[in-house]
């Protein structure tokens, strides 16, 4: 008897002291960082960090808020971004909370530095984790923080954030999330296109007034030679074709100079190396299945494909073009020689310590399968009585 | 020890699976990525060929020695005092494990959700636990890692299913661009990890039904699959060279997972996995270590266990840093229990081929 008390006092007592748990956090005591921004100027560090009004993250009953989410945006400087972090905690009011962060921005001179001197103090805390979106941009970091999606949703809605759905139904380039970036820039001969942010003011009004809107414009490279080059999304339509997260992208087909026919491609490519004496020449092959989107004028299947074709593989050689003319590999052919022949890439790079200089493109073959017409069969509207 | 025979060997597989699991998961993983970096897959694949040989010399001794008390049978072979050499030998043997299991989940708790808990607070409950699970005997640990393991095991398949997503299982190759030194160094960690299977020999006694050769070989597959599973998938997300970077790879495995776009931040169940599995390791080895002493009465076997609860108490805070023991463990550790395998397992076989005395007989 004396002892099933003296167990459920032990009990009890156990149980009361678990509300005083050292580590805990009270949610309306924390500031919840939302997404980081790093500059570099002048030999320091600066760091953007933005939060949010919580009535704009969530979702409240009776309908939305008629009030444009409010978003602030901090700023520091020190001389490694961790000391810039710690200089924010002094005007923070409360205790900020990392784990929430869905984005990480740089800007051109930040990555500029080499994108690790940014990365280590975040990965190395225990809060953050590897699933934010890293993008980098030209604009002003708090102009971009500030933009604020549709509808006067919070800003953790725009493709700073949230870029997947866009992206599947419009492939461009791919975003990417930070485990991604810091584990293929260590790849040798890895290429990372590191989407690009601007604002856009002149597509959108909101009541007949200008309404900034993100676009992703183009991609910095990023490889493990700090060679930083950016690229627009023009010269870079050919990325599309080789990236195997490419879910569906247009394509606009002509035929002698005339918009004929829209499709819509899911490709899966597949790049093969053979070494010709010092010289890598990479032969890609690109299984595009296609839809048809929008007829302007019919043409016979068989046309369409070659079309299709023709239309890709110059996308393809144009963007490697560009690549070229600027001394970037934007396809990260050298991983492929690496992964294929390790053997001939040491010799060639001395073991990663040179960049691949002199690889061509091979053959390009392009196997375009029509899929399906979407809702209208593959005819000529013609006149009918 | 009350002589009685406890539990089945299904339920001993499983405090393996428990013990020598969370081990091969949070300890050995980290040093497989530092030495063998993208080799280090394929060096703990290969490694399943020689532990199942390995398994079957066992297996033999299990045998040999009647799925008897093995220190009794050893002072049977050889008399007392090379008895009492193994009993000090395997008692140091868990004490050591015991330590570094111990001020590894400690760390990882303090480092990873428990930031303003003191090291000494989390240590002490958790040595607390283990001395009474460990005072409870073995019945108590195995029935309580039967309960754990099947939810450890789902954990591990959702948190597997839920990062396909991200796995890019291209990375696992090229390999041998080192040559095959990485590969051979990965087979011989994986190898010195998974030698801890020979624990069944001082707990075979407990077990009433029969050990069986396939029951241990599957045993052994499975443990070094548990090595294999996080491994790959720690090079398929974080590359090679990142993931021997991260200090805890199985767990930044867990901080990934996202399911659509609400849900995330599951990495609290890995704290269920993680804090069971090193429980039931540090409650098996106390209680190892203490039954190896082969002390009959019951208050006194109590005792010696506070004390040596209360030393490795001492050692978990002895003020080493994390970093000095994770190079401990890279450079010391898995080479002394590579050696300390091969030695007893050498020293077990001649035991078991030393022909029958006729004191024996009669026993």
């Amino acid at each position: 008897m004396r002892n099933i008390l003296v167990k459920c006092v032990i009990g009890i007592f156990l149980l009361g002291s678990l509300t005083g748990c050292w580590d805990m956090k009270t949610i309306q005591d924390t500031n919840y960082m939302t997404a980081v921004g790093f500059d570099y100027k002048d030999g320091k560090f600066i760091v953007y960090g933005q939060m949010l009004d919580f009535a704009s993250v969530a979702k409240q009953e009776g309908g939305q808020s008629t009030q444009p989410p409010l978003i602030w945006v901090g700023k520091e400087e020190g001389a490694t971004p961790s000391e810039a972090f710690n200089k924010l905690y002094k005007t923070s009011q409360q205790r900020v909370f990392w784990g929430h962060i869905g984005a990480y921005l740089f800007t051109k001179r930040a990555l500029g530095q080499g994108i690790g001197k940014y990365t280590d103090g975040s990965i190395r805390y225990s809060e953050t984790r590897f699933t934010q979106w890293v993008y980098s941009t030209d604009q002003p970091i708090e102009s971009v923080f500030s933009i604020v999606p549709f509808f006067n949703v919070s800003p953790m809605s725009s493709i700073l954030m949230q870029p997947t759905d866009n992206y599947r139904q419009s492939s461009y380039i791919v975003p990417r999330r930070l485990f991604g970036v810091v584990s293929h820039i260590r790849e040798p001969g890895q290429m990372i296109m590191l989407p690009s942010l601007d604002i856009v003011k002149d597509v959108w009004l909101k009541n007949e007034k200008p309404d900034p809107k993100l676009m992703v414009n183009g991609a910095y490279t990023l490889n493990l030679h700090h060679q930083l080059e950016w690229f627009s999304l023009t010269e870079l339509l050919g990325l599309r074709w080789l990236n195997e997260h490419t879910k569906r992208t247009p394509l606009l087909i002509y035929k002698e100079g005339k918009p004929i026919q829209n499709v819509l491609i899911k490709p899966k490519s597949h790049i093969k190396v053979r070494v010709d004496g010092d010289l890598p020449v990479f032969d890609l092959e690109i299984a595009a299945a296609t839809a048809v989107a929008e007829v302007f004028e019919l043409v016979d299947e068989d046309t369409l494909e070659q079309l299709v074709s023709k239309e890709v593989t110059e996308e393809v050689e144009r963007t490697f073009q560009h690549g070229q003319n600027r001394g970037a590999d934007v396809y990260g052919l050298e991983h492929v020689l690496y992964r294929q022949n390790s053997a001939a890439w040491g010799k060639l790079t001395n073991y990663g310590t040179n960049p691949l200089t002199d690889y061509k493109l091979g053959n390009i073959i392009v196997k375009v399968k029509i899929t399906n017409t979407g809702m209208l069969k593959m005819k000529e509207k013609n006149q009918q009585y | 020890m009350s002589g009685k025979k406890q539990i089945t060997s299904l339920q001993l597989y499983m405090i393996l699976m428990m013990s020598i699991g969370i081990s091969n998961h949070v300890l050995l993983i980290p040093v497989l990525l530092h030495y063998g970096k993208r080799d280090s897959w394929f060096g703990a694949v290969l490694a399943i060929m020689p532990m199942l040989i390995w398994a079957c010399l066992i297996y033999f001794i299990v045998r040999r020695s009647k799925q008897e008390e093995l220190m009794g049978w050893i002072q049977m072979r050889l008399g007392k005092w090379v008895m009492h050499a193994m009993q000090g030998l395997v008692a140091l043997i868990c004490l050591v494990h015991a330590v570094v299991t111990i001020r590894d989940v400690t760390m990882w708790t303090h480092v990873t959700y428990l930031p303003r808990t003191p090291l000494f607070f989390i240590t002490g409950v958790f040595v607390i636990f283990c001395f009474f699970a460990a005072r409870e005997g073995i019945k108590a640990i195995a029935i309580s890692s039967g309960l754990l393991l099947p939810a450890v095991i789902a954990l591990g398949y959702f948190v597997m299913g839920a990062n396909f997503q991200y796995k890019d299982y291209t990375m696992l190759t090229p390999l041998f661009t080192h040559g095959y030194g990485p590969t051979f160094i990965s087979v011989l960690l994986t190898c010195s990890a998974s030698f801890e299977i020979m624990s069944i020999l001082v707990m075979q006694h407990h077990v009433r039904t029969r050990i069986r050769l396939r029951g241990l070989l599957i045993l052994t597959v499975c443990i070094i699959g548990l090595t294999i599973g996080p491994l790959t998938g720690a090079i398929a997300i974080f590359g090679p060279f990142e993931s021997a970077d991260l200090r805890y790879p199985a767990f930044e495995q867990w901080r990934m997972v996202t399911l659509g776009k609400y849900i995330s931040h599951l990495d609290f169940l890995s704290i269920f996995q993680w804090i069971s599995g090193s429980s039931m390791r540090t409650s098996i080895l106390l209680f190892i270590s203490v039954d190896v002493l082969k002390i009959q009465k019951k208050s006194t076997r109590s005792h010696v266990l506070i004390w040596i609860c209360l030393g490795i108490f001492a050692l978990c805070l002895y003020p080493v840093s994390d970093n000095q023991m994770v190079k401990w463990l890279q450079n010391d550790y898995y080479t002394y229990m590579f050696a300390a395998g091969i030695v007893l397992t050498l020293f077990l076989l001649i035991v078991a081929m030393l022909p029958i005395r006729g004191k024996e007989t009669k026993a």
